[in-house]
């Protein structure tokens, strides 16, 4: 099982591109997408789940090109996007035997993982509400549910824990885990901690390109003896944010304990200390050339 | 001075948003064609048999009644919807949680729907300086004589259709598709009334009949004394057989007073729309109806305290495994879920009724009604998907194009059938081969209609207008062509089953080609 995105290219019709020359091959696992707003990972997920073309480009699932056969794809993809709607007057066990009905899952197996989908996102007690009527993070629990219907061995969830309460979001990110066994689970997302929980790889996007893709601990490897601690005055802070990478402030009684990312011991009192995943992103994402 | 900055600003965005919708070229596009309809003498004013020579004064009058009658009629749907995209964008929120007031707003919408409204004026103003010149009858051009209706009968007219539409957002039940029917039906029921205005009060008929006729009528009698009384548009198919010359309307104080007040009565419609505006709090908003075996004070589920997820059982999706029936079972859900118990009753009322009747009767009567009850759920059908944003996850299933669209189409088609069957019941029993016919005829157009409409405009008005117009004019009013049901006729099924096969057909390119993206 893998998908192949080679020179990957959407431009829009006011001729900028959302993403230029992507390359990538993704194999059974999670793979965290992360880049700034406007990067193009959107862009990206919704070429992926056949819903925008692309300009340039192919996407291969097990070397079939789904831009020219995108069922062969959709029949075992399961797709959460970033903002989805659904039908208020429904209710969400109804939305979700709509969704099988559609996806061509037949209605006892279909029945019977809709019961087990609506506990596991804790909506059983809410399933004959009409969906209306639900808050922002129960129809996010919906929108959760129907990308699993099929049992999809390719899942793209595109900001999935928005909304979420703690609990819910931790619930999130172990069946996230549990899945991602013998699926390609794609995972879209700006809290980094999501993704330092589950990603077994890691992509950095930014501006409409690929600007990494390692695993999460060749990322810290490569950070190590870069990310320093150190105690500055308050007024210290503007001139120190315009030399260096800063990823943590942290106030205390005799100034601001700063954390920085830097090639080389920034100051005389600088501690080393462990990089995490934000170091890295920050490092990566346009904060090499400080 | 702050409050008029705030109105300029927020009037201004809401033009400028609009006009840059492709919705405002179809727009248009519409004014460009109306004026091309009245250039080719297919729409022109005429007093019985005649007409006046085309100098300012006539083509002025004559492009203000056109303008008064078919952009105040339709106007009233291109710019409706505008405190409705506030809301589902999400804006409104933003918008509420400043210091404007609900006055403000409301003021900013109507004046954005006027600059709408009077954009299409200013189009088919110039359309009317050319129709004078080309028809070549009077080359001087008197501005006056020309611009004055467009000042004093026009003007007012579509301030006071921006504030309608703006007191329909307002109003919640009158915000959505039955709003959209509610002016249709009122535009015409009023009419009639307003007539009567010509002969007591002339200058207070709205789309300004009154005032024009009242006063062309003294010149052409003096001229043709034959002259019937009658006023109208009309076009190619009736006949004119004399011209006389007519100079305008002499603008009394009291004419203008008359006229002007109409803008009086858009800022009262402006003042009950701040009444009934929620100012986008949710907590106001109609709740979603719930089954009485859930109280409304039904908790929020509780997390459970585990946050270990539950197994589950794998599926297995086969070549095999997909059921048109169960798709086609929930497009029906989707599509009559909702409703409230007296649309069933009064559903099951025409249906009774059509049966309990003679043949003649359901035909000319009855069935026209029964289908005309459902046009909020057929209006759903081709546009629900982006309606409700959930395209993304049904246009990413498994051959969206085949499997949804046809479901779609079929599940409109039974309700059009289910509506009618008290009808079928009574034409198959009355042997009344002729009225089956123009019923099958009917019953595929009008999901065919829906499903077109639907997937090219992504909204339901677009059906809601069309089909209303249609209905007024076609099975009520037996307009020759547009009785699709075959109220007075045979129903033209050799047209109409064609033309719903094209409307399908121009349904799944529409939809393909949004798939294509």
């Amino acid at each position: 099982m893998k998908l192949t995105i080679s020179e990957l290219g959407k431009e829009y019709k006011n001729g900028l591109w959302g993403l230029k020359n992507f390359s990538l091959e993704i194999k059974p696992g999670i793979l965290g997408l992360l880049g700034p707003n406007g990067a193009g990972k959107s862009t990206f997920m919704r070429m992926l789940a056949t819903i925008t073309k692309p300009t340039d480009g192919s996407i291969r699932w097990n070397d079939i090109d789904i831009v020219r056969s995108p069922d062969t794809l959709r029949d075992v993809l399961g797709y959460l996007p970033q903002d989805f709607g659904v039908y208020p007057n429904l209710n969400a066990f109804e939305f979700l035997e709509y969704m099988a009905a559609i996806k061509g899952i037949n209605a006892k197996p279909a029945r019977k993982r809709i019961d087990e989908l609506l506990q596991l996102v804790n909506l059983v007690e809410a399933a004959k509400r009409p969906l209306g009527s639900y808050s922002g993070g129960m129809k996010q629990r919906v929108g959760i549910a129907q990308a699993l219907l099929n049992d999809p061995q390719l899942l793209i969830v595109d900001e999935p824990t928005v909304g979420l309460d703690p609990e819910e979001r931790v619930r999130f990110r172990n069946l996230l885990s549990d899945l991602s066994g013998e699926r390609i689970v794609i995972l879209s997302t700006h809290i980094v901690s999501d993704v330092e929980a589950t990603a077994t790889h890691i992509a950095l996007v930014d501006k409409g390109q690929l600007v990494r893709k390692d695993a999460p601990e060749n990322l810290l490897k490569e950070l190590e003896n870069k990310v320093w601690e150190w105690t500055v005055g308050s007024d210290d802070l503007p001139v120190l944010k315009q030399k260096h990478i800063v990823s943590g402030t942290i106030r205390k009684s005799n100034g601001v304990q700063v954390r920085v990312v830097c090639e080389r011991k920034p100051e005389a009192n600088a501690q080393n200390i462990p990089p995490n995943l934000e170091d890295a992103y920050l490092f990566f994402i346009g904060g090499k050339q400080k | 001075m702050k409050s008029t900055h705030i109105i300029y600003h927020l009037a201004r965005a809401d033009f400028l948003e609009r006009v840059r919708r492709y919705n405002f070229l179809v727009m248009l596009g519409l004014a460009i064609f109306l004026g091309y309809q009245t250039a080719v003498g297919n729409v022109r004013l005429q007093l019985g048999d005649y007409r006046g020579e085309f100098n300012s004064a006539w083509v002025g009058a004559m492009m203000s009644v056109i303008i008064t009658f078919f952009v105040g009629w339709f106007g009233f749907y291109l710019v409706k919807g505008s405190i409705a995209r506030d809301r589902e964008t999400g804006v409104g929120q933003i918008i509420a949680a400043t210091p404007m007031t609900r006055p403000l707003y409301m003021l900013g919408k109507w004046i954005s729907n006027f600059a709408i409204l009077m954009t299409m004026v200013v189009i088919l103003a110039i359309f009317g300086v050319a129709i004078q010149l080309l028809s070549g009858e009077v080359i001087q051009m008197d501005f006056w004589a020309y611009l004055s209706p467009f000042l004093f009968i026009v003007t007012p007219i579509m301030a006071l259709v921006a504030a309608v539409a703006v007191l329909f957002e307002a109003i919640p039940f009158l915000s959505g598709g039955l709003g959209n029917v509610i002016f249709f039906v009122g535009f015409i029921a009023v009419i009639p009334f307003t007539m009567e205005l010509i002969e007591t009060f002339p200058a207070a008929e709205p789309l300004g009949f009154g005032l024009l006729k009242t006063d062309m009528q003294d010149e052409i009698l003096q001229v043709f004394p034959t002259y019937d009384g009658s006023f109208m548009l009309g076009g190619m198919d009736t006949k004119i057989i004399g011209t006389f010359i007519w100079t305008g309307i002499q603008w009394t104080p009291a004419i203008i007073f008359t006229r002007l007040a109409y803008f009086g009565i858009a800022f009262f419609q402006l003042i009950l729309a701040t009444l009934f505006f929620d100012r986008f709090d949710p907590s106001r908003a109609k709740p979603i109806r719930m089954k009485a075996s859930i109280p409304d004070s039904a908790p929020m589920p509780a997390s459970v305290p585990q946050v270990t997820a539950p197994r589950l059982t794998p599926v297995r999706i086969t070549a095999n495994g997909f059921r048109f029936s169960r798709v086609l079972i929930a497009e029906l859900k989707v599509l009559i879920k909702g409703q409230h118990w007296w649309w069933y009753a009064t559903a099951a009322g025409l249906i009774i009724a059509c049966f309990a009747n003679d043949s003649a009767t359901t035909r000319e009567d009855i069935l026209p009604y029964a289908w005309v009850w459902p046009v909020l759920i057929w209006s759903a059908i081709g546009n629900r998907e982006i309606h409700n944003n959930v395209q993304q996850l049904t246009f990413s299933s498994t051959s969206p194009l085949w499997r949804q669209l046809p479901a779609q189409w079929l599940a409109g088609f039974i309700i059009t059938l289910a509506m009618g069957s008290g009808a079928v019941l009574r034409f198959a029993g009355t042997g009344d081969t002729v009225g089956l016919l123009a019923f099958l005829s009917g019953a595929l157009f009008i999901p065919s209609l829906a499903l077109a409409a639907g997937t090219w405009s992504g909204t339901s008005k677009l059906f809601e207008v069309l089909y209303m117009v249609i209905w007024y004019l076609g099975p009520l009013n037996n307009v020759p062509g547009l009785d699709f049901i075959g109220a007075r006729g045979d129903g033209h099924p050799q047209f109409f089953i064609p033309f719903s096969i094209v409307l399908i057909a121009f349904a799944i390119f529409g939809r393909a080609r949004q798939l294509r993206n």
